[in-house]
């Protein structure tokens, strides 16, 4: 062990005693690389292990909790422990959480108590995952411990489900054959789960129960019901999972034929016909057993209605978790099929599809009809967002019908095409999914895709929700058409002044009751406006309205920030390299707001420059020809040369900036621009003598030498090499009296070199002479 | 890292390296057309099979690769171009799995039909009689699979918007290029572009003349020229560079570099392709007397020849400083580009003579095989899927339109000890919180030994400092209390017994 580190023994007597920051330095130093040492485990790594072992057997929660984490980071850092003694680790682990998990009541009836079930839990969950991979480990310790650690895990998912599911679904992804026998068992809690307590978990145990439900359809469920007719036949590995996928998709078509007992589908013939095309797995002579039961809804209680939305969230999100999960195998996904439910859904909307004839025309039922379109509607965004991520090409061929759904949801007023502003605010979150949606999948489709009028409309709603909301709007409005009404009595007006009085601050300070839009929102909103621009023709008036928004937000953000927020920026950048069919650039404007920071952008089109070492160097026409057979390692020596002419090259950009006002946009030019530049001429001819006397330098090697692992020696004897050549030629050269002034430069680059060795530059292996132009562009220029 | 070569001549495909003399002859192979095979994902290769109907599927990839043929898709008939578009839908922070397909794959037949497949399901999806008048050329799909270039031996060059190819009746191209005036040999797009069509298109033709347009989408049904270079001798191939600085030109008489930024003489550099009118340039070949300045004046450019001979495919490297010509006696040589000299030769392993021209030629970044040679992987390889077979009629979108299609695996699955320790850190700081703050009204149930039970003093021993002196006492007074109560209620249940036993007593007398 190095002398830094702290003796393990020491670590091991201060344990139990240690607390707070102490007990963090420890759990710090646990993680130094050098107890990684076999010498130490048969002594000091073995005290270690036995007083994190007493921790573990000892009755208090408290060194309970201290011994897991000392094992979390022990088994983390430390493969020597993990190897050694992950056995025992795992063993006292599991009696301890089997403990807990028995009295599982009394276990969480203290907030230390559940903090430590928890971290039972999570030091199994976290131990299991350290081992898997390590096949000796993995032989001995994981597969016999898994099958008690696994019912463990179930009994407790069932109270504990965002505990305890995560590790769960790992197993069943990781650890399929192991978790065979117990598959079942999960199923069941899982459906209890799914239909009973579904909608009081938060959206990631959600999630987590729908993924782990779509895992347990990688295990055959109830094998022992196979048909011995089929026995022959041979199974691909994804039946189950599509089994259970197309089981969930085929629960859809009955809620939204129950849909057709709210709406007149037969006023619409499309809808018709996509509600009868829509999956039907029964219809495939399937064996399907659906767990859900049968809705209870009365039309009589309209608010039973919304059963029908809790139960296509439900569905949803389970063909969400089947069809983004990854798989140990390719899986066949009906996307037809889902592309139809998502149509069928988008297309429930009151503003396309008549109410049913007979049904009782009151305000709660109407009502209640509208929110549940607009719930319905907002599922089949929801799953189209999900899925476009992972499937969105394999979509491609859906968009026209899906985006033309996709319209529907945008409500229009009766009798026209136009939003209605009013509908939309409720609808917001909907449409927020729509926006995300479209700033997926718009640069796949290219520009000139025909969308019919989404784009333009949803442009409108976009700019209309970055108007502040002020929610007392509808009350002043209300108020405004009572006056003008103007036949109330004194009775109504003695109520109404009770009102005002008591409700001053709504007349009073409106202002005080305005929703101003986060700039997560703004960044939102701003992130699907530049998708528009960037991937969409969009017409005229909208991409007016979108630069005046811009400018206009931009401006005053300018103005109470100090900066421009970079989704702004990001917009503005957008109009300035789309400007659609407008004939005036905003790059003006642009710059302005920018000009305390700058922009990238805006500095290379205002400035046109070429970047380093743009132009080719190619060597001058009388190169001497090389052997045809010349060997691999020459390839070097001409990258190495080519190094030093991009280096040579670096002069182009800077002397284009340094010449100001006459440096113009190369692109405003009406003939070749002919750019000035400073590229030395001299540099070539030292290069030709260096070519010249390659074929001395670089010997021959074999040709099937991998270059790979001899790149970096190989560039390093050439560069060197070359300096030595240099330094030759230099001395032939004025020795022989030769006016050159190759020589010239030569010398100029050893003294060079000379002086940055005194700089104290000679640690390094090698240096690449640096050529310096200045003086030789005056040389020339003299 | 190395570079992947994989080029196809008449009788033979060869899979080597740029830098290391690595080579594979893949078996059963031949392709009769230029542009004949396509690279799908980073790990299969597709190959038009000369005179059959017919596409062979090698695995030249990882650990599974193979000399022999992987799978064979039967097509409705020969084809002669080939090209995917789209890539594998990849998941956000998730690996790439071992099925992973790009979206359509497009071929053309020697007629000029054009056919597109959904790989992910082998739908033939779309079948476009007469896209050209003549035989396709060359296919690319551009801007990752948005839009698709093809070029003829009618003369023309057409963009197509895929969207358009899959979902309409009867697609049209956006724009169709018909400024050359014979058949269209090769072109190629700039690499460099951004997120939405942009960039540089380069077209040559048997015409002598290679024309440069610009790729802007406020432009494109009327693309504009930038620049247009005339030749000697009719060219065959074209590659540009990656940074759009250059481009080398394949003709009947060698292989011709074009700098864009042109150097003349007196430290200039003129940009031959930011004019704002179209420029036509003659190019000659480069000569010890040649006056570059003066030439220019006269819309002469000097170029360099590269090599002599005729070539049938071109490629540039990564960083654009080698150049692979793939000639007419099926061999690739390698240039360096700055100084023209040849850093090797990549001949077919073949017992022939010659295998016939380079048909086709691909340049790419290999598939990393060392992430694929651990324990776990190697199990895993036996149950590679097969790539659905192709079919052979056209099939909209109803029914369930089964896709295959794998999801990776999370990358950052990693356990928070590992993955921040400050932060595991943190979590443990504020857990210990718990215990500190709300240590001494800790309420737990505690199983004492009978023995300890007996003796007051052990039990307190044992239960530490929750359980006081005093507990023995507060038992005692607990146990009075318990009996006093029992008591009492013997007493109340002797008297509510009498007393019912009189009220049935009563019952009986009044009946």
């Amino acid at each position: 062990m190095g002398a830094d580190s702290i003796p393990v023994s020491k670590i091991a007597n201060l344990l139990e005693s240690t607390s707070g920051y102490e007990f963090q330095a420890v759990l710090q130093s646990l993680t130094d690389a050098q107890y990684v040492n076999q010498q130490l485990l048969k002594s000091e790594l073995f005290i270690l292990v036995n007083r994190v072992l007493k921790l573990l057997r000892s009755g208090d929660d408290y060194l309970l909790w201290k011994g897991c984490n000392v094992i979390l980071v022990l088994c983390a850092y430390n493969p020597v422990i993990l190897c050694a003694h992950a056995d025992v680790f795992l063993k006292e682990l599991y009696l301890k959480l089997e403990k807990k998990v028995e009295y599982y009541s009394s276990s969480v009836s203290s907030e230390q108590g559940r903090i430590v079930l928890t971290n039972l839990v999570h030091t199994v969950g976290y131990l299991i995952d350290l081992i898997r991979g390590k096949p000796a480990v993995t032989r001995e310790v994981l597969t016999p411990k898994l099958s008690a650690i696994i019912p463990t895990f179930i009994k407790l998912s069932q109270y504990e489900p965002r505990l305890c599911l995560p590790f769960l679904k790992k197993l069943l992804y990781k650890n399929t054959n192991t978790f065979r026998p117990f598959v079942n068992k999960l199923y069941n809690v899982l459906v209890i789960l799914l239909t009973k307590d579904y909608q009081s978990f938060d959206v990631a145990t959600k999630r987590l129960i729908c993924d782990t439900f779509a895992y347990t359809h990688l295990i055959k469920l109830n094998p022992q019901t196979k048909n011995s007719s089929s026995g022959h036949h041979s199974v691909r590995k994804d039946e189950q999972y599509r089994h259970g996928l197309l089981l969930v998709l085929s629960q859809i078509r009955p809620l939204i034929t129950l849909c057709g007992e709210l709406f007149d589908f037969s006023a619409d013939f499309e809808m018709e016909r996509l509600v009868a095309s829509l999956p039907d797995y029964q219809g495939e002579n399937f064996n399907s057993v659906g767990f859900f039961e049968a809705l209870d809804v009365d039309m009589n209680k309209p608010f039973t209605l919304w059963r029908i939305s809790e139960r296509l969230d439900v569905l949803n999100n389970l063909i969400i978790s089947f069809c983004s999960l990854a798989t140990p195998f390719a899986i066949r996904v009906p996307i037809g099929g889902i592309s139809k439910v998502i149509q069928a859904l988008l297309n429930l909307s009151v503003d396309y599809l008549p109410l049913k004839r007979g049904l009782r025309r009151d305000a709660e039922l109407l009502s209640v009809i509208e929110n549940l379109s607009s719930k319905m509607q907002h599922e089949g965004v929801k799953l189209f967002q999900n899925l476009a991520p992972i499937y969105g090409r394999c979509l491609i061929p859906f968009y026209p019908e899906l985006l033309g759904s996709l319209e529907l949801i945008v409500p229009t007023r009766k009798g026209s095409t136009n939003v209605d502003f009013q509908r939309v605010k409720k609808i917001r979150p909907a449409l927020k999914d729509v926006f995300e949606l479209l700033s997926h999948i718009l640069p796949a489709m290219g520009r000139f895709f025909d969308d019919g009028s989404l784009a333009p409309k949803l442009v409108d709603v976009a700019l209309h929700f970055t108007k502040s909301m002020n929610l007392t709007l509808s009350l002043l409005s209300g108020i405004d058409q009572s006056d003008k009404k103007g036949g109330s009595n004194k009775k109504d007006k003695k109520s109404n002044k009770r009102l005002t009085g008591s409700m001053s601050d709504v007349f009073s300070h409106p202002e005080a009751f305005t929703i101003e839009n986060s700039f997560e929102f703004y960044a939102f909103i701003n992130e699907f406006l530049t998708t528009m621009i960037r991937h969409k023709s969009i017409p005229s008036n909208h991409h007016v309205k979108i630069t005046r928004y811009a400018i206009q937000n931009a401006t005053v953000l300018n103005e109470q920030l100090n900066y421009v927020p970079a989704s702004f920026r990001d917009l503005l950048r957008a109009l300035v390299l789309c400007p659609g069919s407008e004939r005036c650039s905003i790059l003006p404007m642009a710059v302005s707001l920018l000009k305390k920071t700058g922009d990238e952008l805006y500095g290379v089109i205002c400035n046109p420059r070429l970047p380093l070492g743009v132009v080719h160097s190619i060597a001058p026409a009388q190169l001497p020809e090389y052997a045809e057979d010349q060997s691999l390692e020459d390839n070097n020596a001409s990258s190495t040369n080519e190094s030093l002419s991009l280096e040579e090259t670096t002069e182009v950009p800077a002397t284009e900036q340094n010449g100001g006002p006459d440096a113009t946009p190369a692109t405003s030019h009406s003939q070749c621009e002919i750019i000035e530049t400073h590229v030395e001429t001299q540099e070539e001819s030292i290069e030709n003598e260096l070519s010249k006397h390659r074929d001395k330098i670089f010997k021959r090697r074999s040709s099937d030498a991998d270059i790979k692992t001899e790149e970096v020696s190989v560039k390093v004897a050439k560069v060197a090499r070359d300096y030595d050549v240099l330094e030759e030629i230099v001395s032939e050269q004025i020795d022989n009296g030769a006016e050159d002034t190759i020589a010239e430069r030569a010398v100029f680059v050893e003294q060079q070199t000379e002086r940055r060795e005194a700089d104290g530059d000679s640690d390094s292996d090698f240096e690449i002479p640096e050529i310096v132009l200045e003086e030789d562009d005056g040389e020339d220029e003299e | 890292m190395d570079e992947q070569l994989i080029f196809a001549t008449h009788s033979t495909c060869t899979v080597g390296n740029l830098h290391s003399s690595t080579q594979t002859n893949l078996k059963q192979c031949t392709t009769e057309y230029d542009n004949g095979i396509c690279l799908v994902g980073n790990k299969h290769l597709f190959v038009c099979q000369a005179k059959k109907a017919l596409i062979n599927v090698y695995d030249i990839g990882g650990e599974s690769k193979r000399e022999s043929v992987e799978q064979r898709l039967p097509l409705p008939e020969v084809l002669s171009c080939l090209e995917v578009a789209g890539t594998y839908d990849q998941a956000p922070n998730r690996s790439l799995p071992e099925f992973c397909m790009p979206h359509l794959l497009i071929g053309s037949t020697p007629t000029g039909k054009l056919y597109v497949w959904e790989l992910n399901s082998g739908r033939l999806l779309k079948v476009k009689p007469m896209a050209h008048y003549q035989p396709i050329t060359k296919i690319k799909s551009i801007i990752n699979g948005t839009y698709i270039v093809t070029s003829g031996a009618d003369a023309r060059v057409m963009i197509w918007q895929t969207i358009d190819l899959v979902t309409q009746e009867d697609p049209k191209p956006v724009c169709i290029l018909h400024d050359h005036t014979l058949p269209v040999t090769d072109f190629c797009v700039s690499d460099a572009h951004s997120s939405y069509l942009s960039g540089k298109l380069y077209t040559v033709s048997q015409d002598m003349t290679l024309r440069c347009y610009e790729l802007d989408p406020s432009r494109l049904k009327n693309p504009r020229i930038l620049a247009t270079f005339t030749f000697s001798s009719s060219l065959t191939c074209i590659a540009a560079d990656a940074a759009d600085r250059a481009c080398y030109v394949g003709t009947t008489d060698g292989v011709f570099s074009l700098q864009f930024f042109y150097k003349l003489e007196a430290q200039k550099v003129a940009s031959l392709l930011t004019s704002a009118e179209s420029a036509i340039y003659s190019c000659v070949e480069s000569h010890e007397h040649a006056k570059k300045n003066d030439l220019f004046k006269m819309n002469q450019i000097v170029c360099d020849r590269l090599t002599k001979g005729t070539p049938s495919a071109l490629a540039s490297s990564m960083d654009g400083t080698l150049l692979v010509v793939g000639d007419k006696t099926g061999k690739c040589t390698v240039i360096d580009v700055y100084s023209r000299q040849s850093v090797k030769e990549i001949q077919p392993l073949v017992s022939q003579e010659t295998a016939g021209a380079v048909t086709s030629l691909i340049l790419c970044m290999p598939m990393d095989t060392q992430k694929y040679t651990g324990v776990m992987f190697q199990g895993k390889n036996g149950t590679a899927t097969k790539i659905p077979n192709l079919q052979k009629h056209v099939s909209g979108t109803e029914g369930l339109h089964d896709i295959v299609h794998q999801v990776g695996e999370p990358r950052d699955d990693i356990i928070p000890v590992l993955r921040d320790f400050d932060g595991f850190l943190h979590q443990v700081a504020s857990q210990e919180g718990v215990f500190r703050q709300l240590g001494g009204v800790t309420s737990e149930v505690r199983y004492i030994e009978p023995q300890m039970a007996e003796s007051p003093a052990a039990a307190s021993t044992y239960m530490g400092t929750q359980v006081t002196s005093d507990s023995g006492a507060e038992v005692d007074q607990l146990k009075n209390t318990v009996s006093q109560l029992t008591d009492a209620y013997q007493e109340l249940r002797e008297m509510h017994e009498k007393l019912y036993r009189e009220h049935e007593e009563l019952l009986e007398k009044t009946t």
